[in-house]
């Protein structure tokens, strides 16, 4: 699975990091065969680490533009070029992808439900409007890059990284994406359960800033 | 006897918290603050209830329940803050051996 990914991604853009975040398994290995460069956290510590994690070293590299995107194969690497070409003509700094502005193949209407209550909580606690708010593809200039540090190791990063959006002022732009519900990603995608955990990471972040 | 016991246990933790202050401030202060009422209690049980009355407490021994209830909770929140301090330091200690990893990888 995660060699299609790296591969098709590969076949795009000439620089593609995966984070591997203490797998078990063979990915980091299939992902490096397959043209990836490989960061390998030592253990285990979580989506958001992760995702920090290959920003850092993105920029470290000298990356001018940054894209994150799923590794689970719900997404589509042709959008990273439309957010891409959106964030320049728009002279944005981070475009989002949303799949509700464009094609959500078959979403499940629990889900379709879900994310819209987790876009109305996004509104109410950043101010932000945007359709999709828990959507792992995004393109960002190194400049956005820079200004935001994810802190929020495991679910809850989405919703920090909009905060920082928020609070650093950055220009950002919605653009429809597709997402591919397929076994796989659902089973690896939010759900009812997942948002009850982030809303109580989210509770402790805000009262540890707060000290 | 109890009193005794009660007394060196107190005091133990207090000289404890003392030592610690430069690491927990915040720990130290509350049990700094808890330790020295606590005393007046072990060796007067009488001003404990006289306390409870006056704030509304049956007993003295109930009232020092519900203190100790309270003590232990705001303890167990700061020790959860702490974690979560190590926990980012963690975190950054492995982000950086992953990105210093895969940088020594490519000026190869």
């Amino acid at each position: 699975m995660i060699r299609d990914v790296v591969a098709e991604a590969h076949a795009f853009f000439a620089n593609v990091v995966v984070v591997d975040d203490g797998s078990a398994d063979e990915s980091a290995n299939i992902a490096e065969a397959a043209g990836a460069r490989v960061l390998r956290h030592p253990f285990n510590i979580g989506q958001g680490a992760a995702l920090q994690t290959g920003m850092d070293f993105a920029l470290a590299s000298g990356a001018e533009y940054v894209a994150t995107f799923d590794a689970d194969g719900q997404h589509c690497i042709e959008d990273v070029t439309v957010l891409l070409d959106g964030l320049r003509a728009a002279q944005a700094d981070i475009a989002l992808g949303s799949r509700f502005l464009g094609t959500a193949e078959s979403i499940p209407s629990s889900r379709r439900l879900l994310l819209r209550v987790a876009c109305w909580f996004t509104r109410l606690t950043t101010g932000l409007d945007l359709t999709d708010v828990h959507n792992g593809i995004r393109v960002m200039t190194s400049e956005a890059a820079r200004r935001i540090s994810i802190t929020h190791n495991r679910m809850s990063h989405a919703s920090e990284l909009l905060e920082q959006i928020a609070a650093n002022k950055l220009n950002y732009i919605e653009r429809p994406v597709t997402i591919r519900y397929t076994a796989y990603s659902l089973a690896k995608g939010q759900t009812m359960w997942n948002s009850i955990v982030i809303l109580s990471e989210l509770l402790i972040y805000g009262l540890q800033r707060k000290r | 006897m109890i009193q005794i016991i009660l007394t060196l246990g107190l005091v133990l933790i207090f000289v404890y918290a003392l030592l610690q202050r430069d690491r927990i401030r915040l720990l130290t202060t509350i049990i700094a603050v808890s330790v020295l009422p606590g005393l007046v209690f072990v060796w007067f049980p009488d001003a404990s209830t006289r306390f409870a009355n006056a704030i509304g407490v049956g007993r003295g021994a109930d009232l020092i329940f519900y203190l100790w209830i309270l003590v232990s909770a705001a303890v167990m929140v700061i020790m959860h803050v702490q974690l979560k301090s190590q926990e980012q330091k963690i975190t950054q200690l492995a982000r950086e051996i992953a990105v210093r990893d895969a940088m020594a990888n490519s000026s190869e």
